[in-house]
């Protein structure tokens, strides 16, 4: 005695189809069922579930029973086999979406592998060549920074004797300087010099009186006037 | 002799894969958890692996505590598992799938149900309320 309502046990070659097809009304379950007979036609059948199977008789209490079809309001049944159509299309969608992602994993697992394998090699190789590239840019630039280096220690070493020379020009020029007013020092007019230039400037009286043409020829005075 | 027909008649019809409410728990205390199993299995059995669990009693704050691994679902789901009809209202009422027709259907039942006894009601406190 089994405790199954949804299952009806018939005998099985011949009834497959009709088992099934009695799953699936019964699956729908009770509203959803093909309309029953009228009220006015009550059906007197046994009860086929629940706690007793087949095989046990009805009770002495259920003699005259009588079973009325359970009332149905069509309004209600109308949009229920709507809602129930939309639900399962809506369930049925998201199974085969969930089917599709299980369908996907699997394919990936089996031959996603190689594919992997394959870039994890391609990278490697990549990987490889960057390193070489990077070698390669590192030993050009050393070369250029060593000989960026050198160029301007020359042109520092440059620099600086070119600074020595004018430093040593420089001095020259000042030494000169100096000497030539050492020189001129001597005829400076000092307190002690102060009356003997006087008396000479006025013993030897200079004549201012010339010109100078544009050609830069000198022209004096004619002598007697 | 061997009687050899019976066995040949019977024919094997493989099981399958069920999400439903494994009930545990203690008298006056139930507590179902929400198992991926054969179909074949007694309902307390052996299962694949247990995906939720639900406590049908409130708790102190007036709610009723469902556990739903999803991911896992989906797998089962994805793998061709039968649901029932308590777990598809349980997905439903968690917004996983859409809710159930029955739902709808007898939520709008307790509407109209309440509706009309508050009608009788108020029209009960008409006729006390009249004749006084």
């Amino acid at each position: 005695m089994r405790r199954d309502r949804r299952q009806v046990r018939l005998a099985v070659p011949e009834c497959l189809a009709a088992r099934a097809m009695l799953g699936a009304v019964g699956r729908l379950g009770r509203s959803v069922r093909p309309p029953a007979p009228a009220p006015s036609l009550p059906l007197l059948l046994p009860p086929a579930r629940g706690r007793k199977s087949r095989h046990d008789p009805p009770a002495k209490s259920k003699i005259g029973r009588l079973r009325t079809p359970t009332p149905v309001d069509p309004v209600e049944m109308y949009l229920l086999t709507e809602r129930y159509k939309s639900y399962r299309q809506i369930v049925r969608a998201l199974r085969l979406e969930f089917m599709e992602e299980i369908w996907k994993k699997t394919y990936e697992e089996k031959y996603g592998r190689l594919k992997a394998i394959q870039d994890a090699e391609e990278h490697k190789q990549l990987m490889a060549w960057n390193q070489a590239e990077n070698a390669r840019q590192q030993a050009l630039r050393i070369s250029r920074f060593q000989r960026q280096e050198q160029e301007q220690e020359r042109l520092r070493a440059q620099e600086e004797m070119q600074k020595a020379q004018e430093m040593e020009a420089f001095l020259r020029e000042k030494e000169k300087e100096v000497l030539q007013l050492q020189e001129d020092a001597k005829t400076f007019i000092t307190k002690d010099n102060l009356e003997e230039k006087i008396e000479a400037a006025l013993n030897n009286p200079q004549n201012y009186n010339w010109a100078l043409t544009k050609e830069g020829h000198v022209i004096r005075p004619p002598r007697g006037t | 002799m061997v009687q050899l027909t019976p066995l040949l008649c019977k024919t094997y019809r493989a099981g399958h894969v069920t999400i439903r409410l494994t009930l545990s728990g203690c008298t006056n205390r139930p507590f179902y958890r929400i198992v991926a199993a054969y179909n074949k299995r007694a309902r307390d059995g052996r299962f694949l692996e247990q995906l939720g669990c639900y406590d049908p009693l409130p708790n102190t704050n007036g709610e009723k505590l469902v556990a739903l691994n999803l991911e896992r679902i989906r797998h089962w789901l994805g793998s061709g598992a039968h649901l029932t009809k308590p777990v598809e209202k349980l997905l439903g009422l968690s917004g996983f799938f859409p809710l159930h027709p029955m739902t709808i259907t007898n939520a709008e039942r307790l509407h109209r149900k309440r509706a009309l006894e508050a009608i009788s009601a108020s029209q009960a406190e008409n006729t006390e309320t009249a004749p006084s």
